[in-house]
């Protein structure tokens, strides 16, 4: 490596600490208003020191439109999922087998898919579902959602099943496999830590999904993100609430980005950059 | 194997999957295109006819429509560019494996898991005077700190540090990835030719890295064009339409106006932007290394 001066080292880490803290920071301040008092909350200079409180998360766990919210979010995220990996686990098999034209006509048409951005599909959707009746259904919100996971899932396998040594398969199919036994059997064991990793990145966009939960679903069907929005609207100044519902909704999409962080590269960027 | 029977073969595990995506994107797409060429309105009670391309007539003489591009393409200009300066700093910093500093690209994650609706939230929180802390650090260094989300230049300016804030550890850590790949011995070369530090970044790594920047660019960009509900909930597109983007438009158009016809054109002018942006560099995503096997 080429050697730094000590005031480049010097400078490196201050622009490195500062750089850290002003992403921990913002985060740590909802987390703070979430476990203060009302009063507190509004204390000037702002209080870093003082006795937290839970009555925040207790009162959200006793809103019967966020616990709907929390069971609609989970049955629509995981449904998805569950689609989206039995159409994408199959295609990303077929895929890994083709070369040339046929390989890279179907890759190219699903990186189109899945750079194209959710807002053109928005109005077409509110408009075939009002006429459909699928508004405000769980089923219309996980067919949505398909459109994002299953390229998502498509580009995050792939490298991984690229990995796979192409004579194992080849030796499966001396010995007489069939195409679906050769899947099942040898590469689906051998990509599941890939499939699970997918699955994840798919489950953390459908939780945080935004635009078209707002516009899909009404009373029944209302997801987390929505949920909130609501709560800022009709209780304003219940901060407290708020950010308690702010930090219940990242959790798990933070722990589950943790566990995949190794695989979200290549499912970010769509095989872009190497990873 | 590799004959044209067997891989056709494969052809079945791969029709269903594009059969679905194709239905469940094209067919949308063509619907849009269809309703921009008419009158439909959830609101009036005339019956929707086909008006030919009165919309898009009209949309040029919409003057909220006409300030809402300026906006969208600052919203994508300065982030953008923003976040890629920034994301190469962070990227080379971290390169350089200084040690006990291994935790910030664990960091990393937080910001780019986060619902867009929290991470808008959480701007909001610490815009909003008292509650919040921006201000406050900026009474710790002496300044008077401005009523942000209701000054339309300041609430433009929150919008573009909550983007930067939110998409940066995205771009660093693209670049650090793709960094290191760069083969070593380039750098070794470097320091027998007593090349400094600062050289050996300015003249090795970004002109090594400039493919991956034009790539995380252009999807910088697109998700920029985007931008959805940072501003949905951090502004609402205001104040006086300073925050409102092409796109936000027209979600206003379409949902709370529910004038779906005027709505979808605003959205295919929105694709055509969209298109336009990206067709240069669809050569370059077609020599992605997952292209060929």
């Amino acid at each position: 490596m080429v050697q730094r001066s000590k005031w480049i080292t010097v400078l490196l880490y201050l622009i490195g600490i500062g750089y850290g803290v002003s992403i921990i920071l913002p985060l740590a301040w909802v987390v703070m208003l979430s476990l203060k008092t009302q009063l507190d909350a509004f204390a000037y200079p702002p209080l870093f020191i003082f006795k937290p409180t839970f009555e925040h998360y207790a009162a959200i766990f006793h809103d019967d439109v966020f616990v709907l919210a929390i069971r609609n979010s989970l049955i629509i995220a995981l449904s998805s999922v569950f689609l989206s990996l039995l159409l994408a686990v199959p295609a990303t098999f077929a895929i890994a087998n083709l070369t040339g034209r046929r390989r890279r006509l179907p890759l190219l048409t699903i990186l189109l898919i899945r750079m194209a951005p959710g807002m053109i599909y928005l109005l077409p959707y509110f408009a075939i579902y009002n006429r459909l009746k699928l508004l405000d259904t769980h089923i219309g919100l996980i067919i949505i959602y398909l459109i994002f996971n299953v390229p998502l899932i498509i580009w995050m396998l792939l490298p991984v099943w690229n990995s796979i040594p192409r004579e194992l398969e080849e030796a499966a199919v001396i010995d007489g496999a069939t195409l679906w036994q050769v899947l099942v059997r040898v590469d689906i064991p051998l990509v599941r830590i890939g499939i699970i990793a997918s699955g994840i990145l798919a489950f953390i966009f459908s939780w945080n999904e935004f635009l078209f939960a707002l516009v899909v679903t009404r009373r029944e069907t209302i997801t987390l993100p929505v949920a909130i929005v609501r709560y800022m609207a009709y209780e304003g100044t219940e901060w407290g609430k708020i950010s308690a519902a702010a930090v219940f909704i990242m959790v798990p999409v933070v722990i589950f980005g943790f566990l995949i962080r190794r695989y979200m590269i290549s499912g970010l960027s769509a095989g872009a950059v190497k990873g | 194997m590799h004959s044209s029977n067997a891989q056709r073969a494969y052809y079945k595990y791969l029709a269903p999957t594009m059969a679905v995506i194709f239905l469940l994107t094209v067919v949308p797409i063509i619907v849009t295109v269809v309703l921009s060429l008419t009158s439909l309105s959830y609101r009036s009670a005339n019956p929707s006819r086909f008006i030919g391309i009165q919309n898009y007539v009209r949309l040029f003489s919409d003057e909220r429509f006409l300030n809402s591009i300026p906006i969208s393409i600052i919203l994508i200009v300065v982030p953008v560019a923003a976040q890629l300066i920034l994301g190469f700093i962070i990227a080379v910093i971290m390169k350089e494996k200084l040690p006990g500093m291994g935790w910030l690209r664990l960091l990393f994650v937080a910001p780019m898991v986060l619902p867009p609706i929290v991470m808008g939230l959480m701007w909001r929180i610490l815009f909003t005077p008292q509650l919040g802390g921006v201000n406050y650090l900026l009474s710790l260094v002496g300044i008077t700190g401005p009523n942000w989300l209701s000054d339309p230049t300041y609430a433009l300016l929150a919008v573009i540090m909550a983007a930067v804030w939110g998409w940066t550890p995205f771009v660093g850590l693209m670049f650090l990835t793709s960094m290191q790949s760069f083969p070593v011995d380039i750098y070794e070369a470097a320091v027998i030719d007593g090349a400094s530090w600062t050289k050996s970044v300015r003249y090795i790594t970004l002109p090594l890295l400039r493919p991956t920047i034009f790539v995380v660019g252009v999807f910088r960009v697109i998700e920029a064009l985007a931008i959805f509900p940072i501003i949905f909930i951090l502004t609402n597109g205001g104040p006086a339409g300073a925050t409102e983007t092409v796109n936000f438009y027209g979600y206003v158009s379409g949902f709370n106006f529910l004038r779906i016809g005027y709505a979808s054109a605003i959205m295919v002018f929105f694709f055509m932007m969209l298109l336009l942006i990206t067709a240069p560099s669809v050569g370059f995503l077609l020599r992605n290394q997952q292209m060929e096997r």
